[in-house]
């Protein structure tokens, strides 16, 4: 693809976003999220059921494992909508991160885990932090061997979905580099502590004691995680970038409603030119934002080792442009903004966790610059 | 002038802090304490007690005399 294909979805993306729409506005509007909430939960398991029936979770699976195989571009446009209405999903955990990572493993247990991704029989959660920081490599998990294995001992915090998740996908040092482990969440000497977040999504700090790993649980070659897990984090990065400009989108389009809406001296208040030059500042970096997205996925379909710059690009844009959406979301509706009773305030605390998850803006922006050479 | 400058000044040192403590500061009652309550809080001082909005069409007209 040349640099200068347009950045516009194609009728497929166009047909896959429209149907998530009218799916995600009936079934999962931010009144799903803020029910979930009150009633104390962090994951639909009937939500997710009905997103794998209409092929979400195998998006990224071939075809031969039953899955659509759709790419990357198709994914985000998935996540862009999931974004919107703030939705609560494994998707991007085990559709779009596990996914990526088994897909770059070519042996029959990798493709047995896709086809179970496809059909919606198991869920992933993606343990990679250890600090407060996303910094994927630094780790001080012990990967002790033993026999033809290891046992596992450390600790892992913020696992996106690893209250939940059936498996549970994390590198540890192994001696000549870092290994990947595919672990079942329930294997003996695993403790998981499901933490109460502020966007209402499930995170858990995980314990390792002593846990048993074989063989059979490394996925790819032993010391050589990063072949397997820098894709999947692209992958999820992207991914993640798309939904922050979802959410973005969404932030803005309720914003917009409501400076035509609500009525102040006589007019409505998004007659005033102060408020009129910042909505249309923030829809001019939404725009960006959503370009910047779109390429990033088109990068990881068309030249996947080349991407890394496309996605981090996305990334850090799409957080620049979400806190702008919320923070004017908040500022422009005034005192009601501000209550519990408005959804404004969901989007700004998911709006704070996206941005930290899989690298910040300061992670993405150092990315850039080292990609660029500067 | 100090009422703009100071609730604006307040959001982004919780901004930074937010970003600074990382994901620690996303849970409730985490290692951040009340930090992200605290954070949330401080999205209302530039509406309460006159919006930022406000304070800068009195900055406009009765200091710099414009539109009077």
């Amino acid at each position: 693809m040349s640099a200068m294909a347009k950045l516009v979805p194609t009728e497929d993306e166009t047909l896959l976003g429209d149907s998530a729409r009218g799916f995600l506005d009936s079934a999962a509007p931010v009144s799903h999220l803020r029910g979930m909430r009150d009633a104390g939960r962090s994951h639909d398991p009937d939500l997710w059921a009905k997103m794998v029936e209409m092929g979400w979770a195998g998006v990224l699976v071939p075809e031969a494992q039953g899955g659509a195989d759709m790419g990357h571009a198709a994914a985000g446009a998935l996540a862009g909508e999931m974004g919107r209405t703030l939705v609560a999903s494994p998707f991007l955990s085990t559709a779009v991160i596990a996914a990526t990572a088994l897909r770059q493993v070519a042996d029959g247990r990798a493709g047995e885990a896709l086809r179970r991704i496809a059909e919606g029989g198991v869920t992933y959660a993606l343990a990679v932090d250890e600090g407060p920081k996303f910094a994927p490599e630094a780790t001080a998990m012990q990967a002790r061997p033993e026999g033809n294995g290891f046992r596992l001992t450390g600790e892992k915090r913020f696992v996106v979905d690893g209250g939940f998740a059936d498996r549970l996908l994390g590198p540890a040092p192994s001696g000549e580099g870092l290994t990947l482990f595919d672990l079942p969440a329930e294997r003996a000497g695993i403790t998981r502590d499901p933490r109460p977040m502020i966007d209402s999504r499930d995170a858990a700090r995980l314990r390792f004691e002593d846990v048993e790993a074989t063989g059979a649980d490394v996925l790819g070659a032993v010391d050589e995680a990063v072949t397997v897990l820098a894709p999947a984090l692209r992958a999820g990065q992207a991914a993640l970038g798309d939904e922050t400009a979802g959410l973005a989108a969404g932030a803005m389009a309720m914003t917009v409603g409501y400076l035509k809406e609500r009525r102040q001296f006589g007019m409505s208040i998004g007659n005033f030119q102060a408020l009129q030059f910042r909505a249309a500042h923030l829809s001019s970096e939404t725009e960006l934002t959503a370009s910047a997205v779109l390429h990033a996925g088109r990068m990881l379909d068309s030249d996947p080792d080349n991407a890394a710059l496309a996605v981090s690009l996305a990334k850090a844009r799409a957080t620049e442009t979400a806190q702008l959406a919320v923070q004017e979301g908040v500022q422009m509706h005034g005192g009601i903004g501000m209550t519990d009773d408005f959804d404004m305030g969901f989007y700004m605390k998911r709006a704070r966790v996206a941005a930290e998850w899989l690298g910040d803006y300061a992670y993405h922006a150092e990315e850039v610059a080292r990609l660029r050479g500067f | 002038m100090l009422k703009y400058a100071g609730t604006e000044l307040n959001k982004a040192r919780h901004e930074l802090m937010m970003a600074a403590s990382g994901s620690d500061a996303l849970e409730w009652d985490g290692p951040q304490g009340d930090r992200p309550a605290d954070w949330l809080r401080t999205k209302a001082n530039s509406i309460e007690g006159g919006t930022s909005e406000i304070m800068l069409s009195i900055l406009s007209r009765r200091v710099l005399g414009l539109g009077a």
